[in-house]
């Protein structure tokens, strides 16, 4: 608590002083998700619920010349059918229809049955259909170029350069595969409430649509989001499955349950930006980077797609480039943890990587030569302690490639906001009994929200952890903003802590006669409340709490731009280091290590940090070596829509990984989840290289890329 | 759809008499399930024969072991039999899917699936082994490459089932290997599979079964090779890597999907064999 007694205000005690927060916390609800105790959306039955299904466009242009839905209504179990486009579709994958049954499989029957007839129109759905002379018009909007810096003098700086490399970088479009799907659970009868659940990373954000769709007042709609697994920035919104359950809800005046199957998911769920980025990267004899020029194509399907901004975080005095969406008959890329950040990171830190070794430079000490900013050095020095590199035995030059297994070492760095907004209210009550509840509508997309909620109030009335209850996932309880762009904890942890503060302070007014002092004088810490000059005997919490009247005490707080100055900050590092050993036989590439040192701020659990920054690396793991959408242009499908086809890391792919957090970093709280997944797959690429010499250009690295870029140094 | 389902292996071979071509027998359900699941396939009838227990044992016999068709990939692994005479069956074993799906797939539904990405096959073709069907006819047994005869095609009629699998005795100094190629460790379908033994007397290859999945429309043995490494030592360094890619170019027909490329497939099943013949300390 604040000292000044004027004025006092909600500050974080200093770190070496907290009790609850910047330790390792267990989270709240740990044994409740690995029991399956947890309700997730796709767990939440309701009596006389129907089940839903969608009908996706087969392929990536159709004219709709019938859509008959009658003889799916003839199929025993079918309730409802509703019709979702009846002219043109313009993605592979886009939503048809929808029909909702006494069972999922019924619903399937129903979707068998329903009548189709189309003609297909001309599609783009490669970057050969979409940039042929006779291409398809995908989007009646054309997208124009941008272009960023002055082309003539970036050109004239390569020029004179003492090295320059010039080469295409292409990134795959990843999906989020997410492991909960999309979908809702319209909980409606007729009538003019209803009640929806949604896996969602915006508790607040589907609500109102919901409502509109059903054509009931937002304020007799409730939107829950009890427990949700994973988003990862695809799942803002009601969406189109939503509409439809709404639709289907609407007209059946029965509870309808639609989550999407896998298949729905990797077709029309959103994924991740793919991209092209021609570079001429140039710089001077001792590794200054001094000139650039980028062409770069971005691959976001129906969408315009996302890539951050060239030179990316190295500083380059001379840069130019030039950037244009190429639209296809796809589905939408959507915002995927760190949106546009992974694709720029791997174009731009590879190219300077390349350019290290074309310079005979060290990497690591090209990459602090382009780094303004110091952090970028302690981390980047940190991490290559840690995984060996001054021990490593060539660093400026890749590996002999004629050894059967070969061991590299590579780097990547990142860049990231994560500061909060707006928006955000939370309220806590304390109750009679000595139990203290945190209340605030937002969502836990397994960030570990519910804890830290808990855990900040816990700190602020000197509670354990598990004495207080955290109520999130509802629009009943105050407002929260979506969870996006890694916001919040940069909005949420600052209303929680002023809600917490208002009410210690609160609790201590009331108190304050008990011990007959001024109530700045009242103390909380260690489950007992005292006076912290005074003689008199300290009360537990308990015989504290029991003089509050029967409906106890509660109050408010709310992030606002003062308490967020004090509390919250923005601006996140982040460096990594893999380690990898490539087989020279197979061209297969095993990742042994992966060490991240990240900064965040005051870190509020521990232990869900490392997890998140975990679970960055092994994302960015996956997106190096395994996934990649497959379509075949010609016919126009999706080749691996399933989890078979489209593999992601599994267990045995793990690395040792050690995540580091960067305690020197002093501020306030800041948003972790998006940097930690942008350096992982560049560094692994960077390792490779420095194995044995095989330049991979091209994510994913799948042993024929490797082996076949091996067979040009060999 | 009709589902014939029978703890009896004569009532199964009497369904299959009375059905048509089109029926499909249903051990494990890993192939058969994904098939219509996805749609690519909607019969008539089913004939289920996943209850019939006594196609499950494995049996120890003279010559050999005699492995029931419904002998799953966990029961394989777990089989001190097969431990003890087809060691690199299991280790085939092991890679197939996830626990849930190894305790459903059937060494007769890999051979009568005769998928060209099927594990087990090449462990089957390496060590000699004997299928044996039964129908209401009779009962018939034959070498494994005649009973796979192309893409997804067997020898066996409509009417028959794969009822046992017969793997030969071990010989005492035989080098046997199996190494798969997946696009990650474990659940992953092979982009290269290979699996072989080489019997020696003395320094001399006496027999010598190499096979490979993955690289062809079906699992393939590659006989004239076998035939040309008999009555001398193995060629070394150079030469065995000439002489393996003289062989393997011709006989090997790779293709593109969405697994791998032609061109891997070809280079890697070269290699793969290559370092594995070289290591003659597996000779047991």
């Amino acid at each position: 608590m604040a000292q000044d007694e004027k004025d006092p205000v909600a500050t974080w005690p200093a770190r070496e002083n907290l009790k609850v927060l910047n330790h390792d916390l267990v989270r709240v609800d740990a044994r409740a998700k690995v029991t399956g105790a947890a309700r997730y959306t796709h767990d939440v039955r309701v009596p006389g619920m129907a089940y839903a299904r969608l009908l996706l466009a087969p392929l990536p242009a159709l004219k709709i010349k019938k859509l008959d839905l009658a003889p799916a209504l003839k199929i025993p179990g079918v309730l409802g059918a509703v019709a979702l486009e009846t002219d043109r579709t313009r993605w592979l994958g886009e939503p048809i229809a929808a029909v909702a049954a006494t069972t999922p499989e019924r619903a399937e029957d129903g979707l068998r049955a329903i009548l189709l007839e189309y003609e297909r129109e001309p599609w783009a759905i490669d970057e050969a259909q979409a940039t042929a002379p006779n291409a398809p018009k995908v989007r009646s909007n054309a997208p124009k170029v941008s272009t960023d810096g002055d082309q003539a003098s970036a050109e004239r700086a390569c020029e004179g350069a003492a090295a320059v490399i010039e080469a295409t970088y292409t990134v795959p479009v990843q999906h989020h595969v997410c492991l909960e799907t999309h979908g809702v659970v319209v909980d409606y009868k007729g009538g003019d409430e209803a009640t929806v659940w949604c896996s969602t990373q915006s508790t607040f954000g589907f609500t109102p649509d919901a409502a509109k769709e059903l054509g009931l007042k937002a304020s007799r709609v409730t939107g829950l989001v009890e427990y949700m697994g994973g988003g990862f920035g695809a799942k803002f919104g009601l969406g189109l499955e939503g509409q439809a359950a709404c639709k289907l809800s609407k007209e059946i005046k029965r509870p309808v349950h639609l989550m999407m199957t896998r298949r729905d998911e990797f077709l029309a769920a959103g994924n991740r930006t793919g991209g092209k980025m021609r570079i001429k990267l140039a710089a001077s004899q001792d590794g200054t980077l001094v000139g650039m020029v980028a062409d770069r194509r971005r691959f976001g399907g129906i969408g315009n797609g996302s890539m951050a901004k060239f030179p990316y975080i190295y500083a380059v005095e001379n840069a130019y480039s030039e950037t244009l969406s190429v639209p296809m008959n796809l589905d939408s890329n959507r915002a995927m943890r760190a949106p546009g950040h992974p694709q720029a990171g791997f174009g731009m830190e590879s190219a300077l990587d390349e350019l290290a070794y074309k310079l005979g430079v060290d990497p690591l000490e090209m990459r602090k030569r382009n780094l303004k900013d110091k952090v970028y050095h302690r981390q980047l020095e940190r991490v290559a302690r840690e995984i060996g590199w001054y021990e490593h035995p060539h660093r400026d030059k890749p590996g002999d490639p004629k050894a059967e297994k070969c061991i590299g070492i590579g780097f990547g760095v990142a860049v990231w906001g994560g500061g909060g907004g707006g928006g955000t209210e939370c309220e806590v009550r304390i109750e009679r009994d000595g139990s203290v509840s945190a209340a605030v509508g937002t969502q836990d997309l397994g960030t570990g929200s519910r804890t830290y909620v808990a855990a900040i109030t816990a700190e602020e009335l000197g509670l354990r952890l598990e004495d207080v209850t955290a109520h999130i996932g509802s629009t009943r309880l105050p407002s929260a903003t979506g969870s996006g762009g890694s916001t919040t904890t940069g909005s949420l942890a600052p209303a929680v802590k002023v809600a917490a503060f208002n009410a210690a302070r609160a609790f201590a007014a009331r108190l304050a006669p008990v011990f007959g002092v001024d109530a700045a004088r009242v103390q909380f810490a260690g489950g007992e409340v005292r006076d912290t000059q005074g003689a008199k005997p300290a009360l537990s919490w308990k015989q504290a709490c029991a003089m509050l009247p029967a409906e106890g005490l509660s109050a408010r707080g709310e992030w606002t731009k003062d308490a967020n100055k004090r509390l919250a900050a923005s601006g996140i590092h982040g460096a990594q280091a893999a380690r990898v050993e490539v087989d020279t036989q197979t061209g297969r590439v095993r990742v042994l290590d992966m060490i991240a040192m990240q900064d965040c701020g005051l870190p509020l659990n521990r232990l869900a940090v490392v997890s998140q920054v975990n679970g960055g690396m092994v994302q960015a793991l996956s997106y190096a070596l395994h996934e990649e959408r497959n379509v075949d242009a010609a016919l126009g499908v999706m080749l691996n829509s399933t989890m078979e086809g489209y593999k992601i890391a599994g267990s045995l792919e793990m690395p040792r990984m050690v995540t580091i957090i960067d305690d020197e970093d002093e501020r306030g709280v800041i948003g972790v989840a998006e940097a930690t997944c942008i350096p992982g797959h560049s560094a692994i690429a960077n390792a490779v290289f420095n194995a044995c010499g095989a330049r991979v250009r091209d994510l994913p690295l799948t042993p024929d890329k490797v082996l076949f870029a091996l067979g040009k140094v060999v | 759809m009709k589902v014939v389902s029978t703890r009896s292996l004569d009532d199964a071979l009497k369904a299959l008499r009375d059905a048509g071509p089109d029926a499909r027998i249903l051990a494990g359900g890993t192939d058969l399930m994904v098939e219509m699941e996805s749609g690519r396939t909607h019969p008539a009838l089913v004939v289920d024969v996943w209850k019939i227990d006594a196609l499950r044992q494995i049996r120890e016999m003279q010559d050999g072991v005699e492995i029931g068709a419904l002998a799953d990939c966990g029961a394989l692994i777990r089989s001190v039999q097969v431990a003890r005479h087809a060691d690199t069956l299991i280790e085939a074993a092991r890679t197939v899917g996830a626990v849930q799906i190894r305790n459903r797939a059937t060494i007769g539904g890999n051979l009568g699936t005769a998928s060209p990405a099927a594990d087990l096959n090449p462990v089957l073709f390496a060590l000699g082994a004997r299928v044996r069907v039964a129908s209401t006819r009779g009962e018939r047994e034959l070498p494994v490459e005649a009973f796979v005869k192309g893409y997804r095609t067997t020898d066996r009629a409509h009417d028959e089932l794969i009822t046992s699998v017969f793997l030969p005795r071990r010989p005492a100094h035989e080098l046997r290997f199996f190494r798969k190629v997946g696009t990650r460790r474990a659940q992953s379908i092979a982009k290269v599979v290979v699996s072989a033994a080489v019997a020696f007397d003395g320094e001399r290859v006496q027999a010598a079964r190499i096979s490979a999945g993955s690289v062809a429309d079906r699992t393939l043995l590659f006989d004239g090779l076998a035939q040309e490494l008999v009555g001398a030592p193995l060629p070394q360094a150079a030469k065995l890597s000439e002489f393996l890619r003289r062989h393997l170019d011709a006989a090997a027909a790779p293709r593109d999907d969405v697994r791998s490329t032609a061109r891997y497939r070809r280079f890697v099943l070269q290699r793969i064999l290559e370092s594995s013949l070289r290591s003659p300390a597996q000779v047991r």
